[in-house]
């Protein structure tokens, strides 16, 4: 098990998404909902999009290119044309830094 | 036993039988397609399936097992010769008929086709179906020099799977701009700008006069008479309505069948939804076409709601995407006889939105790689939000903060 530092808290505003990239895995999108950080895959599973550069509608992600969904909480595709699940990550603050923690 | 029959199980059928379910709706429901295939996804056709990145089954709206699962009855390779609207029938010829206590026809549309002498030559390729995909996909294996005639949204997404592929193209677009459903000649230049840049030739205000070849096309006769050399041609010039079971059975037509903002057409019991329709936009204040995945997935499923008993209208504002050469396009509202645009972002660098607006009210938005913009621009627009042009064009302003207006 170990965790990954990804961002400080005090750089991302509620409401708002953002890229992280981390050694060895795939890019990650790290997001503040009211004050709530959240993690998963950065690449859309439908199409080759960010999910950083998505529109937070609630606690969706709405994918930028075709406007499918994923549940931010849980990475689970709700809305077409997105029909595979993104990878959720999970999130840990601690001293004011954004981790997740991989299970290996 | 009677229930709800759906005539054309593309994308608009298939998302409304998946949602009669979803509301609980208990009776049968069938589900009738012309194709061979389970129903699936347009979009990806014209690209990644016509490269061969992306597999056909991949484009599926379902598995199989999903239609078992819900109880949908899926007839494929079945097609619906008539309606008995007295006795609220569809006749299938030899495969039978069905009665049904309501139907919904999904039938969407098919390819125009290109109406001059050789028209119907080898080499010439058209693309509505997977079918139509598989024989134009392994045409594109072979490399070559390909006509496109047509400068819309499909004869440009083809440009750009074929230049990839290694194929040599040229685009015949019959006006003086490419995509002329765009809100102006400025912005089509944008997107004319990035097939330049990628290879492609485009000719404008190039009529069609005849394609030549003996069996096989090898040119295209221009109207002004200059021959274009051609190995293989595709023709995407637009889409007809497949209306045909609604005229006879006494529809009202207007382009599509043309259905209310509830998907009720002019008859008892009969309702249209997605690309077949000519549906009423509350928002819009008028009959609108427009030939999109957004209105096949979300029409349907407000039309599907209404046929189990709720009482939902459809007045979304229009969203249309379109990946061309690795750039995602969006537009969004209705900005036709708008004023100047305001650019958010460098106009015509890789990533930047265009806002419209018309007697300062926004009403529409073009994005170039920008994607957010656009869903942010459709919700000012749907919910009436009162914007300065200045404000959505300055980078510095945080377009989500607008919508808390």
């Amino acid at each position: 098990m170990r965790n990954i530092a990804l961002i400080k808290s005090g750089d991302l505003e509620p409401g708002e998404v953002t890229k992280v990239e981390v050694d060895g895995l795939p890019a990650i999108a790290v997001y503040n909902l009211d004050g709530e950080f959240f993690a998963t895959d950065d690449l859309c599973t439908h199409g080759d999009a960010s999910m950083a550069e998505g529109f937070i509608d609630d606690n969706d992600i709405v994918c930028p290119f075709h406007g499918g969904t994923f549940d931010i909480r849980t990475g689970e595709a709700n809305g077409s044309p997105c029909l595979h699940n993104l990878k959720a990550y999970r999130v840990l603050v601690e001293d004011g830094i954004v981790m997740i923690r991989l299970d290996e | 036993m009677s229930g709800f029959v759906i005539v054309g199980a593309g994308q608009a059928g298939a998302c409304a039988a998946s949602t009669m379910r979803k509301v609980g709706y208990s009776g049968k429901i069938t589900l009738i397609g012309e194709e061979p295939d389970i129903p699936y996804e347009r979009p990806p056709l014209s690209k990644g399936v016509l490269m061969g990145t992306e597999s056909p089954e991949s484009s599926s709206i379902f598995d199989r097992d999903f239609y078992r699962e819900k109880n949908i009855d899926l007839l494929t390779s079945t097609s619906v010769q008539a309606i008995d609207v007295d006795h609220q029938r569809v006749d299938m010829g030899s495969a039978g008929s069905l009665s049904y206590s309501k139907l919904l026809i999904s039938t969407g549309l098919r390819a125009r086709k290109l109406d001059v002498p050789g028209g119907d030559l080898g080499g010439v390729y058209y693309l509505r179906s997977t079918v139509d995909t598989s024989v134009l996909s392994e045409a594109l294996q072979q490399k070559g020099h390909l006509v496109v005639i047509g400068g819309g949204y499909l004869g440009l997404e083809v440009a750009s799977s074929a230049r990839k592929m290694g194929w040599k193209v040229t685009v015949l677009a019959r006006g003086d701009r490419l995509l002329s459903k765009l809100p102006s000649r400025e912005i089509s230049g944008f997107v004319h700008d990035l097939h330049s840049r990628n290879g492609v030739e485009v000719r404008f205000n190039a009529g069609i006069k005849a394609l030549n070849g003996n069996g096989y096309v090898k040119s295209v006769t221009l109207e002004d008479g200059e021959v274009v050399p051609a190995d293989a041609v595709f023709v995407g010039v637009g889409g007809i309505p497949n209306i045909e079971i609604g005229v006879e059975a006494g529809l009202e037509i207007e382009g599509g069948i043309r259905v209310n903002q509830y998907g009720e057409t002019n008859v008892p019991n009969i309702y249209a939804a997605g690309d077949v329709t000519s549906h009423y936009n509350p928002w819009a204040r008028q009959y609108l076409q427009p030939e999109s995945w957004q209105v096949a997935q979300n029409q349907s499923e407000i039309v599907a709601r209404n046929m189990c008993g709720e009482r939902v209208s459809y007045e979304e504002v229009p969203w249309f995407w379109t990946d061309q050469f690795g750039c995602n396009i969006q537009t969004t509202g209705l900005p036709l006889d708008s004023d100047d645009a305001y650019y958010r972002g460098e106009a015509g660098s890789e990533s930047f939105t265009a806002f419209y607006f018309r007697k300062s009210q926004l009403v529409g938005a073009v994005a170039f790689n920008a994607g957010m913009d656009i869903r942010i621009a459709q919700k000012l627009i749907e919910k009436g939000i009162q914007v300065d042009p200045h404000e959505v064009s300055d980078t510095a302003t945080n377009l989500r903060s607008l919508l808390k207006r």
